[in-house]
């Protein structure tokens, strides 16, 4: 049966369309065999699975053969054999030779079969039913193979044995390989059965049609497109062009920031005499002030040098003023980078002040390790945390500057200098809960909301952030002015803020609204 | 090959190795403000300098002022410092996390990190932070409490602004189902408003930690621009910093 290529409708050999969809069963590929519905080429003339005939010019041929005699190969010992008559046409005797059992007929049926012609699957391809009801070329039986009747069979011979002269006379007699393949245009197919139904007949000579030109193109972009291995990502955006605006805004923000910067340079410090001190700034202006020149202060350097521009300046004023009073500055860091920071700021004010001597008047003890832990260590005592100090690697008793701090509340003020909130936390938590010292902050304008909290409860007694705190100390405790330098670009950088954030609403609320009537 | 190097570096004087780090300052200086006309293969080189030198400093520092001194120690008096040797076998095993076979070392100095770290983060939270921070928020309403007339009821509206605000900032992290029934409708409709004024409250806090750190950022910009103004080009006289 025919296999239709379009809807695998099974059409009897002699159909030229499909009885289901009417496509042309011109190239046709598969053929289903009528006795147990396996798929074949469409070249086979029997059927893989039960060697059925696929093509009825094959079986009519083979049923029609009337001339096929068999003749078993004899035994070493067996009697040559004996001619065998030909018996009319319709009937094909076998004649079994003498010490040999007559085969049965279901034997007698599979050898038959065996030797007839059938195309092989790799010769030139058979396709359609125009060579296919050619089919296998005739069936020629080899001769001396003779088939009998079953009841021919019901008495078999006795078995004899045949001497060696009988044997080679016998042997004579055996046609030779290539006389019994005589005439078979081609065996079956060497391959296995099991890869005939997937084999597809190829050389076919129809040219492919549109949709077959078009099918083929389409895999071949599937084919060549380049296989995502994960979840295909957020698509980019598309790039687009900036307009002028924007471009020109930004480098102008940018020369104004400049330009704000460089205030300082031209104006000559013009809002100095509006720099008034806050309540905070005094606070912590009137404690330092208030410690004798015997008293010592821990400073905690805990900042980096990102943020050393703005801490340097309020660092150095807290230092010079202490300086200015004789007052002992022990420094000491809980951030690696913090420790080359106090040196410099403390060499900085010992270049100003001859008699500002290392050990006597101030010492670094260095880079105290394990944050909490630390200060935890640090809070029992003090050579917990330090065994000697970080310059010229002394022992703490040695240090005059030392000795009158035997614990941490012996300090007149611990100052915390950071750029970090959790770092005055942590000095909060484990110094300030647990001794009863006078714990003051100075950090950075970014982490002073996070702090005040702490100085409303009163765990911190001072708290003072950024550059314009910097300026109001140098006011209020008459220190060498540094920040109060730079006030005028600090005052410019304070409106140009202002300007951006009122100019940059207007354009967003001018533009929503122009959004919405477009909308409507 | 290090030895003449050093000899020659030696023979430096202060002031031909303060001009070579001024020098270096402004180069990097520069390097970093190139950002401004994007990224660049200058901006990437100094901030890949930055991040490796501090790294390197940190290290350094932890050799020579946290590992030598306690090693010192323990090579000198080991009966009185035999711990720093427990603590420093710890330190070895704590290695072994880079290799798969000895990572099963590291599992108790890991252990002890970070159970001492918890226990001492915990412990000074809670003594350090949430109680007394929570003994603040308890505030009397009564203006006398404040010294009473004008002055103690502004002492009031502060005190139920911080109390007002408190719940409105946690109502605003509130999320529940819906409510069913005319009283549970009603409470979440209050619920919904005060966490709106909650949010409100939240961006005004944002506002103001942007705004310090626009100042941060301001300061550490002019604290460059005036030293390249006053230490590089000389321009005025130096600040001091």
């Amino acid at each position: 049966m025919i296999v239709c290529p379009a809807c695998s409708h099974r059409n009897s050999d002699e159909a030229a369309q499909c009885a289901n969809c009417n496509a042309s069963l011109k190239h046709f590929v598969y053929r289903a065999c009528s006795a147990c519905g396996a798929l074949n080429a469409a070249g086979d003339a029997f059927c893989h699975r039960c060697l059925s005939a696929l093509l009825p010019a094959a079986a009519a041929k083979i049923a029609q053969a009337d001339e096929l005699t068999l003749t078993p190969m004899p035994l070493s010992h067996a009697e040559p054999l004996a001619e065998q008559p030909s018996h009319p046409a319709g009937t094909a005797t076998e004649v079994p030779a003498q010490g040999q059992v007559p085969e049965s007929p279901s034997q007698r049926a599979v050898s038959v079969p065996a030797q007839s012609a059938a195309p092989p699957a790799t010769s030139a391809p058979v396709s359609g039913g125009e060579k296919a009801g050619q089919g296998p070329s005739e069936a020629v039986a080899p001769k001396n193979v003779v088939r009998t009747d079953e009841h021919e069979l019901a008495a078999p011979a006795s078995i004899s044995l045949a001497g060696p002269s009988t044997v080679r006379a016998q042997a004579d007699q055996i046609p030779s390989v290539d006389a019994l393949l005589e005439g078979i245009a081609a065996p079956l197919p060497l391959e296995p059965a099991a890869g005939l139904p997937q084999r597809v007949a190829s050389g076919s000579d129809a040219a492919p049609d549109q949709s077959d030109l078009y099918d083929a193109d389409l895999l071949r972009q599937i084919a060549l497109a380049p296989a995502t291995l994960h979840e295909p990502g957020p698509t980019p955006d598309v790039q687009r062009t900036e307009g002028w605006f924007p471009r020109v805004g930004r480098i102008v923000l940018y020369l104004a920031v400049l330009l704000v910067a460089l205030l300082p340079t031209f104006s000559g410090g013009q809002v100095n005499p509006l720099v008034q001190p806050r309540e905070a700034v005094s606070s912590l202006v009137g404690a330092l002030g208030a410690l004798s020149p015997d008293s010592t202060v821990l400073l905690s350097f805990d900042y980096g040098p990102t943020y050393a521009g703005e801490m340097n300046t309020l660092a150095l004023d807290i230092v010079r003023h202490l300086a200015g009073r004789s007052v002992g500055v022990v420094a000491m860091s809980t951030r690696p980078e913090g420790v080359g920071l106090a040196e410099h700021i403390l060499q900085t004010v010992a270049e100003d002040l001859p008699e500002y001597r290392y050990g006597e008047q101030y010492v670094v003890l260095g880079y105290l390790a394990g944050q909490a832990a630390g200060l935890r260590s640090l809070s029992n005592a003090i050579g917990d945390a330090f065994k000697t100090d970080a310059v010229q690697s002394q022992p703490l008793e040695n240090l005059p500057v030392m000795r009158g701090v035997p614990d941490i509340a012996s300090f007149g003020q611990i100052i915390v200098i950071s750029d970090d909130s959790q770092s005055v936390q942590r000095w909060i938590e484990q110094v300030g809960s647990r001794k009863q010292v006078q714990l003051g902050a100075v950090v950075a304008a970014s982490v002073e909301p996070l702090l005040v909290p702490y100085r409303q409860t009163g765990q911190l007694q001072h708290l003072v952030a950024g550059i314009p705190a910097a300026a109001e100390y140098e006011v209020a405790s008459s220190v060498r002015p540094t920040a109060l330098l730079s006030t005028d670009s600090y005052a410019a950088w304070f409106l140009l803020l202002v300007l951006v954030a009122v100019t940059t609403n207007v354009f967003f609320l001018a533009g929503s609204g122009r959004g919405r009537r477009r909308a409507r | 090959m290090l030895k003449p190097l050093a000899g020659w570096a030696a023979g430096f004087t202060p002031q031909t190795t303060e001009m070579i780090g001024g020098w270096l300052a402004a180069i990097l200086t520069l390097a970093v403000l190139s950002f401004v006309f994007g990224d660049n293969v200058v901006f990437r080189t100094a901030e890949y300098l930055f991040v490796g030198v501090a790294a390197g400093y940190a290290a350094s520092l932890a050799c020579t002022q946290v590992l030598a001194p306690r090693v010192r120690l323990l090579i000198e008096s080991p009966a009185q410092y035999w711990y720093y040797g427990v603590f420093f076998v710890m330190g070895l095993m704590l290695l072994g996390r880079a290799t798969k076979p000895l990572a099963v070392l590291g599992n108790l100095p890991l252990g002890v990190l970070f159970g001492v770290g918890a226990a001492l983060a915990l412990g000074g939270a809670l003594t350090g932070s949430f109680i007394p921070q929570m003994r603040a928020s308890v505030v009397s309403l009564v203006p006398s409490d404040y010294g009473g007339g004008l002055l103690g009821w502004a002492y009031v509206l502060d005190a139920l602004l911080l109390v007002i605000g408190t719940i409105a900032v946690f109502s605003a992290f509130h999320f529940g189902t819906q409510a069913h029934g005319r009283l549970g409708g009603a409470l979440q409709r209050g619920l919904k408003a005060l966490g709106g004024v909650g949010r409100g409250l939240l961006m005004v806090t944002f506002g103001a930690l942007l705004a310090g750190a626009a100042l941060s950022f301001f300061a550490i910009l002019n604290s460059r621009i005036m030293f390249l103004m006053n230490e590089w080009l000389k321009l005025q006289g130096p600040t001091g910093l």
